[in-house]
């Protein structure tokens, strides 16, 4: 068994099943590929793209604060491509710190479906992550320049404990984060 | 009667997770928090208050008026009654009623949200359920399938709805931004307002009837449904 620590991110399009009804199968394909292409644009070396899954992607990342940072960057990214392009970017994006199991080139486990349950509760253009992850930020990296905003204990479909989760952006003023 | 209770003074945080149930947190003049015998108070590390539930089931929690609230169930509806401060509440299944809040964080999965009033800024999210604001100072607000209506709104507005109508009664203090894939956009504007509207519809010309001006942006687009912008 090949176990890894790491960051997971699930990344989902809103209203992908609408958007492929209104504009077809070819703005969809365009709005699929203009998704992956922005993230791969700002995947760090030492991501990578773990799957696709329908409208979303699996990533994972070896540093918390590069996870965070590469999620907080893909959003400005799909933001401006949105008003560039019209496509509605509707991305929401979960992140979780913790054990990964190799299964091939696949990652499974209890922290990877955690990871996709935050997501879940994310929304468009936002970026949400655990407890799990903000400590290892905070034991890795200055968070000063985040604004970390708790959305509380969160009872998640299939998950038997709630896990604490936070909306994260960067913020204008440094912030205060109260972690206990 | 309650079963049990904490002191509390100032705006104390209270918080409230469950996995089955549904929670009533009802803010009114009093200085404790007081719950009923289906749970226990107590308080933690970090100064706030938490409610330990024994028994699923429903359970009512009673709190001094501007309290901060933090709930989330798993299944079951969330009412929060009477003034509350910063409110956070997520359920995966059941519908979400504010009643007063300072501001409000409010996410269902799959159920319906209404915040009555609320000072500051009110970010709702759902799924799956309409969505209904009444005086809010600034609106988010995030629909899957279902209509979302905003009575009156001071400030800024970003609403995304994925499959919906979208009413928005605004006074145009702030940034206004609507988007749909499939669901007319009405806005309403003061009398007199003269809004810089960039509106864009595929099915279908944009009405504006209030007079082209700067006093306020608003920018609406729907990929299918029409769109209005019109004085109140």
């Amino acid at each position: 068994m090949n176990v890894l620590t790491g960051a997971v991110a699930f990344t989902d399009i809103c209203g992908f099943t609408e958007f492929t009804a209104v504009r077809g199968d070819a703005d969809a394909l365009t709005l699929l590929t203009t998704q992956e292409r922005l993230v791969r644009a700002c995947l760090p070396e030492d991501a990578r793209v773990v799957k696709e899954l329908g409208d979303g992607l699996l990533l994972w990342f070896a540093e918390a604060d590069a996870a965070l940072a590469t999620t907080l960057d893909m959003q400005d990214a799909f933001r401006a491509e949105a008003t560039a392009t019209e496509l509605p970017l509707w991305v929401r994006i979960g992140l979780h710190w913790g054990q990964q199991t190799r299964r091939g080139d696949d990652l499974i486990g209890h922290d990877v479906n955690i990871a996709s349950r935050v997501a879940d509760v994310a929304g468009p253009a936002e970026v949400v992550i655990t407890d799990a992850l903000l400590a290892q930020l905070m034991s890795t990296a200055d968070v000063a320049d985040l604004e970390v905003d708790e959305l509380g204990p969160v009872v998640m479909r299939g998950l038997p404990d709630p896990v604490r989760l936070f909306r994260v952006a960067r913020a204008e003023e440094p912030a205060q984060v109260n972690l206990s | 009667m309650p079963h049990d209770a904490i002191p509390a003074s100032g705006r104390p945080e209270v918080r409230i997770a469950t996995g089955s149930g549904s929670i009533t947190v009802v803010g009114e003049a009093r200085d404790d928090v007081a719950v009923d015998d289906r749970a226990h108070v107590e308080h933690r590390p970090d100064g706030s208050i938490e409610v330990v539930l024994k028994k699923s089931g429903s359970v009512t929690v009673r709190c001094p008026e501007g309290a901060d609230v933090v709930v989330g169930t798993r299944s079951g509806s969330l009412q929060l009654k009477g003034r509350l401060g910063a409110v956070k509440a997520t359920t995966m299944s059941g519908k979400i009623d504010v009643e007063d809040a300072a501001s409000a964080d409010v996410r269902a999965m799959s159920g319906s949200i209404t915040v009555e009033s609320c000072v500051g800024a009110c970010r709702v999210k759902t799924k799956s359920g309409s969505a209904h604001v009444g005086s809010v100072g600034a609106a988010e607000i995030t629909i899957g399938s279902g209509s979302v209506g905003v009575d009156h709104v001071e400030g800024s507005v970003l609403v995304r709805a994925i499959s919906g109508s979208v009413t928005v009664d605004a006074e145009g203090q702030g940034p206004i931004e609507v988007e749909t894939m499939s669901g007319g956009i009405t806005i309403t504007l003061p009398e007199g307002c003269r809004p810089e509207v960039r509106a864009k519809s595929l099915s279908g010309r944009p009405r504006v009837e209030c007079p082209p001006g700067h006093d306020c942006v608003v920018k609406v687009k729907t990929l299918s449904g029409g769109i209005t912008v019109r004085p109140r």
